[in-house]
């Protein structure tokens, strides 16, 4: 009679782990190859140990709840003969010696480049060839050591996509869609407070053009970062790079996507200027972009869109955005007459880079923003 | 019919040879005579082609010199050396002179140089090196290192009838361990050399060995199936100069991982120069960093405990698979 391990077999290229469920026979058992011994969960199902060989089961050297990786012995056979290894027609080790051999491989290295952030060569290559990037992969649940996703992982991901119809995305959609995953690799924090319109409202039918709101927001912006541009800048390795112009960019959906055209000199130009330049930035259709000419913050009016208060995310250029919501009409308790009156009021959010400034920073520019478009005539 | 030896292999390979062309001559230390050299590889070859299996001198430098000037007037000579070890004395006529006539004189230079490699209990630091590095190291060589008994026929063969000079390491070990019941000359056949022989197929792993190291790679590949549940693609090296990009690397393309097996040196050896190949060529194909398991970095010690201590085993080979694949 000999012993012979049974391992926890390698289910697929992606399983390296996997829990003991519980035994389906008891120690002592007479067992077939081939018969059902236990019940192993892994990331992807609940799956079955086979007997490697006919023989009893005389030993159990794991217990359900146990993890164990692919190849851990779970128990031991007592097998007729000289145990189940095959037949080979090789010759027997030259070293016939008991001596034991010393292992010439390094120990496996132990820092955390193995988890699930960790992309092999391989798949990094295959991702290349796809065209995918990481962000593709957050889809995909890795099977691998740590929860990493394997070069089978991808391609069974990839297999489930062939079953859906699937449409070449517009070019403007993946420039934003870029745009936003590089963006999201920054903390971004939001301050928010509600302004009155009122006097915004008066100011803008005494200027040519009857600037926007929009406008005002960008003019006002631009003002409030020059006067404080810690938030205008731009974090670069361990230098914070500051601007010398305030230009403000202006998001616009169009075409599936969003395009940003830029008011130059926000801070120095007069509304009905600035108002100006903005009509036909869109009606050529036109979208700045000078080499040298970069937008420092952007303006974007979801109120166009019904729309009372979002959180929405900076270009990955820009630092700062500031969000202008729907205006309301609501009831406004005036203190010195002591009584309510109504008048229209909205929400401005501004949402920044946490790494370039705090909260009582960014509080400071919002309000600052908030008293110049309560006060219009400070813009004149 | 009794099963054919590796070393049997190699005797028939020269018969054949010394049969089929009369510009094929044999010259080493006792090869001639009762004694057929030190491993018995030309016994018997001197009763049947007489003053075609020459006696040399004990002076390698001398047998592999004359040799050359043979080769280059038209022969085809087959020299052997008792021990890879001794070759290093004639290590300047080997590089300096076999490796570069084609290039300086446009003359060919059909020279097959056998030598014994490897290690055995006792051997020690005189009689067990491998030779591949040394003299694969240089421009103009052709090194091979079979492993089965067919391809030791197939390939002293083709060594021999080879317009370059081919280093033909013979792995001591292998000479009376190696049998095949099934070999016969006239089905053997040999891949073309520089391809690489897929042994058993796995996905799981690629583990390139060569010579001897190919059965403790196959044993460990019985033990990591049995044991551990890990199918290992075990690679048989069989030529080491050119060596067999393609084999290599395509195995590595299906399995994504790479252990290297060798019985020399760890220090710039071939080993090292498959490494060097995954790692510049196929990054793109790896799951995990390559792997090799080499002897140990001293001279080969006499004591067969401590040979096996210093040669890697299937042992260190199953360890080296289970830290790639768990990487």
């Amino acid at each position: 009679m000999a012993r012979e391990p049974i391992p926890l077999p390698r289910f697929g290229e992606g399983v390296a782990t996997a829990e003991l469920v519980e035994w389906l026979v008891e120690e002592g058992a007479t067992v077939k190859r081939g018969d059902d011994l236990a019940e192993v969960q892994t990331a992807k199902a609940v799956l079955t140990v086979a007997a490697p060989s006919d023989g009893v089961l005389c030993e159990f050297s794991a217990a359900p709840g146990d993890e164990l990786e692919v190849g851990d012995q779970i128990g031991w056979l007592e097998v007729d003969g000289a145990g189940s290894a095959t037949k080979t027609a090789s010759p027997d080790a030259p070293a016939a010696t008991s001596v034991k051999p010393i292992t010439a491989v390094a120990p496996a290295p132990t820092v955390a480049i193995t988890g699930a952030g960790y992309y092999s060569p391989r798949l990094r290559a295959r991702l290349n060839e796809l065209g995918l990037s990481a962000a593709d992969l957050a889809a995909v649940p890795g099977t691998g050591r740590g929860g990493r996703v394997t070069a089978d992982d991808l391609e069974q991901f990839l297999a489930e996509l062939d079953q859906l119809d699937a449409n070449k995305a517009p070019a403007m959609r993946l420039a934003v869609a870029d745009a936003m995953r590089r963006s999201w690799h920054r903390p971004l924090a939001t301050v928010a407070r509600r302004i009155e319109l009122g006097p915004l409202l008066e100011h803008r039918r005494s200027v040519p053009g009857r600037p926007s709101l929009t406008i005002y927001g960008a003019k006002a912006l631009g003002v409030a970062l020059a006067r404080d541009p810690r938030l205008a800048c731009r974090l670069v390795g361990t230098k914070l790079m500051e601007p010398k112009r305030f230009h403000i960019a202006i998001a616009k959906e169009q075409d599936d996507g969003i395009v940003l055209p830029m008011l130059r000199d926000a801070d120095t130009t007069s509304l009905g200027e600035l108002a100006e330049t903005h009509s036909h930035a869109l009606d050529d259709g036109h979208v700045h972009s000078g080499a040298n000419e970069r937008a420092v913050a952007t303006v974007t009016n979801y109120g166009t869109l019904k729309i009372t208060w979002a959180i929405p995310i900076p270009p990955p250029d820009h630092s700062v955005i500031l969000g202008i919501g729907k205006p309301d009409l609501v009831p406004i308790w005036d203190p010195t007459a002591g009584t309510w009156g109504r008048g229209k009021v909205c929400e401005l959010t501004l949402t920044f880079d946490h790494r370039i400034g705090d909260g009582a920073g960014a509080a400071a520019v919002l309000h600052h923003i908030a008293y110049q478009l309560e006060h219009p005539h400070e813009l004149d | 019919m009794s099963a054919t030896s590796y070393a049997g292999a190699l005797r028939l390979a020269l018969d054949h040879a010394l049969r089929d062309d009369d510009d094929v001559f044999i010259y080493g230390q006792d090869v001639a005579g009762s004694f057929g050299g030190a491993f018995k590889i030309t016994k018997g070859l001197s009763d049947r082609y007489g003053d075609r299996v020459i006696n040399a001198p004990i002076s390698e430098d001398a047998i592999a010199g004359m040799a050359i000037g043979a080769a280059m007037e038209g022969m085809r000579p087959v020299i052997e050396f008792q021990f890879a070890d001794f070759a290093t004395i004639a290590f300047n006529q080997l590089v300096n002179h076999a490796g570069t006539t084609y290039w300086r004189t446009g003359k060919p230079c059909p020279l097959t140089a056998r030598l014994p490699v490897g290690g055995t209990p006792g051997g020690g630091p005189f009689h067990s090196q491998m030779a591949e590095a040394w003299l694969g190291h240089h421009p103009g060589m052709v090194v091979f290192a079979p492993a089965t008994v067919d391809d030791a026929y197939c390939m002293l063969r083709q060594a021999i009838a080879s317009n370059d000079p081919v280093i033909f390491c013979e792995h001591k070990y292998l000479y009376e361990q190696v049998r095949d019941d099934s070999f016969n000359p006239d089905l053997a056949s040999a891949l073309p050399a520089g391809e690489a022989a897929i042994r058993r197929h796995g996905r799981d792993c690629t583990v390139v060995a060569w010579s001897a190291m190919l059965y403790d790679a196959l044993r460990a590949a019985d033990v990591l199936a049995r044991e551990h549940g890990i199918e290992i693609e075990v690679i048989d090296l069989r030529c080491l100069r050119p060596l067999p990009r393609d084999g290599v690397l395509g195995s590595v393309s299906r399995t994504g991982r790479l252990v290297v097996a060798s019985e020399d040196f760890p220090f710039g050896g071939v080993a090292a120069e498959l490494l060097a190949l995954v790692a510049q060529h196929g990054f793109g194909l790896l799951d995990a960093p390559p792997v090799r398991v080499s002897s140990l970095d001293t001279p080969i010690p006499f004591h067969p405990s401590l040979w096996a201590a210093h040669r890697p085993q299937a042992a260190d080979i199953v360890a080296a698979v289970i830290q790639t694949v768990r990487f």
